[in-house]
C-alpha cells in the first residue's frame, strides 16, 4: 500500500465524517507538505507520507522483510459533543477496517484539540536485486 | 518409585510498565494541534527506541551473563528504560524554527527533548 492508496481508502471509509480545510476541500491530507489546518472545520485526517519502519531484515533468499506503521492522525476541530461523537465514530470505523493497529488518544486538555494517533501495521517482503 | 520433579523457570513479573508522569509527555510523544493554532510535531521516543533496539538480543546477552530468566528480564527492562532516556536526550527530533527554551537554551533542529529535564526525570518503570 502507498500513502496515496491509504489516503483514498481512508477517504472512502470516513466520507461524510470528514470536515473541511479553509479552502473548502475535504480535511484529509498526506503530509509533508504540512496540512493546511488553519481555520479547519470538523474532523481532519492527516496521513504521514513516509511509513515508520520498525524492522527491516534480510532473509535467506535475497529478500528483505519489513515491518512498519502508517501513522494516521485524527484531529477534531469541532469540540462540541457532536464533534466528539464523530471522532468516536471515525475511530470505530478505522478499528474495524484495520484490525492490525495501535491507537493513542491524547489526554483531554483545554489547550489542545481532541486527537487520536492511529498506527496501521503492515508487513512486506521485498525482492532485492542481486 | 522415583519421582522426577522439574520446576520450569518462570518470570514472576512479566510486565514492564513505563510511565512518564509530566503533563506534556503525551503531547510531546504524539504531537498535537493546540487551540492557539500552534502545531506540535510528534517526537515518538518510545516507538523509535523499541524499533531500534533488538530486545531479543539484549535479553540473550543478559541471560548469558546471569543464567537467570528473571534477572535477564529485569536487566532487559532496565536497558530499554535507558534507551528511552537516550532517545529523549538525542539531538534527532525535527522542529521548524528556533526556540528559546525555559532552561535558557536556544535550540534549532534537530534537537533533543530534554529542556527542563521534567520529561526525562518523570520516567518510571514498574515490573509487575
Amino acid at each position: 500500500m502507498t500513502s496515496f492508496e491509504l489516503r483514498d481508502r481512508l477517504h472512502e471509509l470516513l466520507g461524510d465524517l470528514l470536515g473541511t480545510f479553509s479552502t473548502g476541500i475535504p480535511a484529509i491530507w498526506v503530509e509533508p507538505p504540512a496540512a493546511p489546518i488553519g481555520n479547519a472545520v470538523g474532523l481532519a485526517c492527516i496521513i504521514g507520507r513516509h511509513k515508520a519502519m520498525k524492522k527491516s531484515e534480510t532473509l535467506s533468499s535475497n529478500q528483505l522483510y519489513q515491518n512498519y506503521d502508517w501513522v494516521v492522525t485524527l484531529v477534531q476541530f469541532d469540540t462540541s459533543s457532536t464533534g466528539c461523537k464523530k471522532l468516536d465514530r471515525a475511530l470505530d470505523i478505522l478499528q474495524r477496517a484495520f484490525p492490525n493497529h495501535r491507537e493513542r488518544a491524547l489526554p483531554f486538555s483545554e489547550d489542545s484539540y481532541p486527537q487520536i494517533t492511529f498506527l496501521i501495521e503492515e508487513h512486506a517482503v521485498l525482492n532485492q536485486r542481486g | 518409585m522415583a519421582t522426577l520433579k522439574f520446576d520450569l523457570p518462570k518470570i514472576t513479573t512479566p510486565l514492564a510498565h513505563y510511565e512518564w508522569g509530566c503533563d506534556h509527555a503525551a503531547i510531546t510523544h504524539n504531537g498535537a494541534v493546540m487551540r492557539s493554532g500552534t502545531r506540535i510535531p510528534p517526537r515518538p521516543w518510545c516507538d523509535v527506541a523499541v524499533a531500534e533496539t533488538d530486545l531479543v538480543q539484549v535479553f540473550r546477552k543478559h541471560y548469558a551473563a546471569t543464567n537467570s530468566l528473571q534477572a535477564a528480564w529485569e536487566l532487559t527492562a532496565f536497558e530499554l528504560g535507558d534507551r528511552f532516556k537516550d532517545m529523549i536526550s538525542s539531538e534527532r527530533w525535527q522542529w521548524d524554527g528556533i526556540t528559546q527554551r525555559r532552561n535558557g537554551e536556544t535550540v534549532g533542529s534537530p534537537r533533543n527533548i530534554v529542556d527542563t529535564r521534567e520529561l526525562l526525570e518523570s520516567q518510571s518503570l514498574e515490573l509487575k
